[in-house]
């Protein structure tokens, strides 16, 4: 019964803590919070939103198109355009980027010439300016003609940017297939023997006109993405990104409760209470095992709540129950495990400072460099956030996270089951020689 | 003078305080180095290395549609093709594992289907949520797309040749097409329209600085000294906390020194502090991360000084509030976490939507982040500092008056 005295009276003093419910609760909570206004917007709803791009577009286009061209319908099959009669192609990219279809994404206005385009961008009043040049038309038209488009964007951006010249290089694929298809089968021809006559020349060129606004009309190619093989998540990206953000965080701030609490040890030593309880009928190792139980119970709480408040505020699929009950296990009992290693290891709370405020910080970033990259990380990465129990910790909340079984867990679970056995073994023995 | 001794005296007690060496040096350069090596970081050294995203290719189909997607996807200025491969669970564990960025695994009847008109997938293997994801599936896109077109291409030049009476055998035709199909991959390779990028004028004027928005460490350094300025004003704030708990604070009234010299005096010690800190992290920025800080020095030491006038004024708001070091502790990191993560010291800001940018704006971190970046990755110079500046410099105002008002000498 005294144990479990002792591990109440611990978990009243942690709940009690200011410093401590901020760390336990309040900042995980915050800083996820906080995500999920980044990434989802002010009043945006609950799924991850693109950032529009604003779009400066300059069309120095003098070229002409030949009466008998003709665009029409839909140029880019998921998304339906009606155009105005255009005089060149620059007119026509122009009228595609300030369609509908991507108001989602762009925010276009236009520029007359192209000094005060890339003034606009220098002065950050636009993030990309889009420059066609005075031969586009020509260089879709004529054989040896070539022009290029100008993407001029500020250097601090980098996603913007990247989406506008994926767009430009969509359409300046669909511009250009009609060129190259005729000038191979015509010069494929003349090699055969046929002579090629205007008569032919406009044929395959209007074919290759045709097949080129035909496959624009079908749309983006048919890609399959599939995770790889241990990632089946569930639930929307920015779900997904709040969990992985919530999760390192709860274990992040899971090992500053465990080494917080037992902190005790060293407080209570100090102040001579400790020594004092000691010549009492209750046995030492009662007296270390319930502040052990109560650092349990305490970190027991402080994941729960986590836990469930991520899956009812941030709607965030934690993974099957048996798997984040096995990962919740391993990080309340290694963030103890650690908590008793470091109260044995520090000699005063003065050093205790420095002890839970850097080692802790270090050791806390290092294992949670995985959830920095979003499981871009390399192996070699990946392995060094294994020479800290965080890092094990994190790898089972990922595992449980991106679908993972029990069985999968078992690997990490290993490794987990070793920090804690070495851990608790030297803690063990420094604290019995300590207080023997 | 007495303003000086007092502001000496809180700086000896607050490097005396081991703490403090973890909290304004140490941990803003480990945080600087992993957010740096976490985003890309220092590559492998070695300038010969293909820098491009490897990506693994499982040919299923052996015929020559097939092999001439690969050609499109080998063109790829961003994907590097990692052949050959065992399976297609290999594959996927390589990815899981970090390998490869991706994997692309082209079906048996691929080119049949293709050459059909009928497109069957191609399956790309990879995270959905990685930040490289638009970029492998953009390209991939590209390259069938251009498979496509030259299809076509083979296609209408065969049966145009046919019409003109030539090829009079199947064989021939299938020769035909197929270099056809030959020609129209080459000549993908310079499509009569590219799209060139290139950025600001600034920093495009110079070939040094041109490089630095490339550099992983171009967010991360300005990102996490302006984040651990405020961190560092914990034991700062605690100085003040002890100091009136003690009854320091008391007797020091007692002396002919005027409450204004007293408050002058801690915030001179918290503003030498945090300028020592902030021009040590520039150092580091500058000789071991080789971002040009020291391009505009006038500019960078503007915008230092901008920045330790306003966290000063924090951290003496936070003494004047903090009732114990505790609170100390509380009110330094909770703002910290808050105004790091809404002004964009961790993620740059261009990825949330505009209106969570508009109220980023609101804060004091989002100016310093941009005044920095303005230098080292955009190379503009002075000018380019002095609206950071002025917001600074008004936090600062306003935070030095709420301390000064809600200070409490007793």
């Amino acid at each position: 019964m005294k144990l479990f005295d002792v591990a109440f009276k611990e978990m009243r003093q942690s709940f009690r803590s200011l410093t401590g419910i901020m760390f336990m609760f309040v900042v995980p909570i915050l800083v996820t919070l906080l995500f999920s206004f980044l990434f989802g917007g002010a009043g945006e709803g609950d799924s991850f939103t693109l950032p529009q791009t604003s779009l400066l577009l300059v069309n120095l286009d003098e070229g002409e198109l030949p009466d008998s061209a003709s665009f029409g319908g839909n140029m880019t099959g998921n998304q339906a355009f009606n155009f105005s009669p255009v005089a060149s192609m620059g007119e026509l990219l122009v009228q595609i980027l300030q369609g509908d279809a991507f108001a989602d994404l762009l925010t276009v206005s236009v520029a007359a010439d192209a000094a005060a385009a890339r003034l606009a961008v220098d002065n950050q009043e636009v993030n990309v300016a889009l420059i066609i040049p005075a031969n586009f038309t020509d260089a879709l038209l004529l054989p040896e003609d070539t022009a290029v488009i100008e993407l001029y964007h500020d250097p601090g951006l980098t996603l913007g940017p990247a989406i506008v010249g994926s767009l430009i290089n969509q359409f300046a694929d669909n511009f250009s297939a009609p060129k190259i298809g005729a000038s191979v089968a015509l010069a494929q021809l003349a090699e055969t023997g046929v002579a090629i006559d205007e008569g032919l020349a406009q044929t395959v060129i209007a074919e290759m006109t045709a097949a080129a606004l035909a496959q624009a009309q079908a749309g983006a190619p048919a890609v399959v993405v599939q995770p790889p093989s241990g990632i089946t998540r569930e639930g929307n990206l920015l779900s997904q990104l709040l969990g992985q953000i919530l999760g390192g965080m709860m274990i992040f701030f899971a090992f500053f409760t465990g080494a917080g609490t037992l902190q005790t040890i060293l407080v209570e030593e100090e102040k001579g209470t400790l020594p004092r309880l000691f010549t009492t009928p209750t046995p030492i190792p009662a007296i270390l095992g319930g502040k052990a139980l109560g650092t349990l119970i305490t970190l027991t709480v402080q994941v729960t709540v986590l836990l469930v408040f991520g899956r009812l505020v941030f709607g965030i699929q934690w993974g099957g129950w048996l798997p984040v009950v096995l990962a919740a296990a391993g990080i309340i009992l290694t963030a103890t495990a650690t908590g008793l290693l470091l109260a044995s290891l520090v000699a005063s709370t003065r050093q205790s400072g420095v002890i839970y405020g850097g080692v802790l910080t270090l050791t806390g970033m290092l294992g949670m460099v995985t959830i920095f990259t979003g499981g871009q990380s390399s192996p070699a990465i990946k392995t060094v956030t294994l020479l800290v129990p965080q890092g094990w910790t994190v790898q089972a909340l990922q595992t449980a996270l991106n679908g993972g079984g029990a069985v999968d867990l078992l690997p990490t679970w290993g490794g987990l089951l070793a920090w804690i056995a070495v851990f608790t073994a030297v803690a063990l023995f420094r604290l019995q020689r300590r207080f023997a | 003078m007495r303003v000086l001794d007092l502001a000496f005296k809180d700086i000896r007690q607050i490097l005396r305080d081991k703490q403090s060496a973890f909290f304004l040096l140490i941990m803003p350069i480990v945080f600087t180095l992993l957010f740096g090596f976490a985003f890309g970081g220092f590559d492998s050294g070695d300038d010969d290395a293909d820098p491009r995203l490897p990506v693994g290719f499982l040919n299923q189909d052996a015929g020559i549609t097939a092999q001439r997607f690969m050609g499109l996807l080998e063109q790829s200025d961003v994907l590097r093709l990692v052949t050959p491969v065992a399976d297609a669970d290999a594959l996927g564990q390589q990815v899981a594992e970090g390998d490869l960025a991706a994997a692309v695994i082209v079906p048996a009847d691929f080119g049949a289907q293709m050459e059909a008109n009928t497109p069957v997938p191609v399956t790309l293997i990879m995270d959905p949520t990685a930040a490289t994801a638009f970029t492998i599936q953009g390209e991939l896109e590209t390259a069938i797309s251009r498979l496509a077109s030259a299809l076509q291409t083979a296609r209408i030049s065969a049966d145009t040749a046919v019409a003109q009476g030539q090829l009079a055998s199947e064989e021939e035709q299938r020769a035909y097409f197929a270099d056809a199909l030959t020609r129209a991959v080459t000549a993908w390779q310079s499509p009569p329209v590219q799209v060139r990028a290139s950025s600001t004028g600034a920093a495009a004027q110079t070939d040094s600085t041109a490089v630095y928005s490339d550099n992983a460490f171009a967010h991360s350094s300005p990102g996490m000294m302006a984040q651990f300025a405020l961190a560092g004003l914990i034991t700062a704030s605690q100085v003040l906390v002890l100091e009136r708990k003690s009854g320091a604070m008391r007797r020091l009234l007692t002396t002919n020194m005027s409450r204004a010299s007293i408050l002058v005096g801690h915030y001179l010690a918290m503003f030498i502090m945090i300028i020592a800190q902030l021009l040590i992290m520039i150092l580091f920025g500058q000789l071991l991360l080789q971002l040009p800080y020291f391009q505009e020095p006038a500019a960078t030491l503007l915008l230092v000084i901008a920045s330790a006038f306003f966290a000063a004024s924090m951290g003496l708001l936070i003494g004047a509030l903090a009732k114990s070091e505790e609170q100390a502790v509380v009110y330094s990191l909770v703002p910290m976490f808050i105004l790091a993560g809404l002004g964009g010291a961790w993620m740059p800001l261009e990825f949330t939507p505009l209106s969570v940018q508009r109220i980023a704006y609101l804060t004091p971190i989002a100016w310093i982040m941009d005044g920095f970046k303005d230098i080292i990755v955009r190379g503009l110079g002075l000018e380019s500092v002095l609206t950071a500046t002025a917001v600074l410099l008004l936090y600062a105002v306003i935070l030095w008056l709420l301390a000064a008002w809600r200070f409490r000498f007793e």
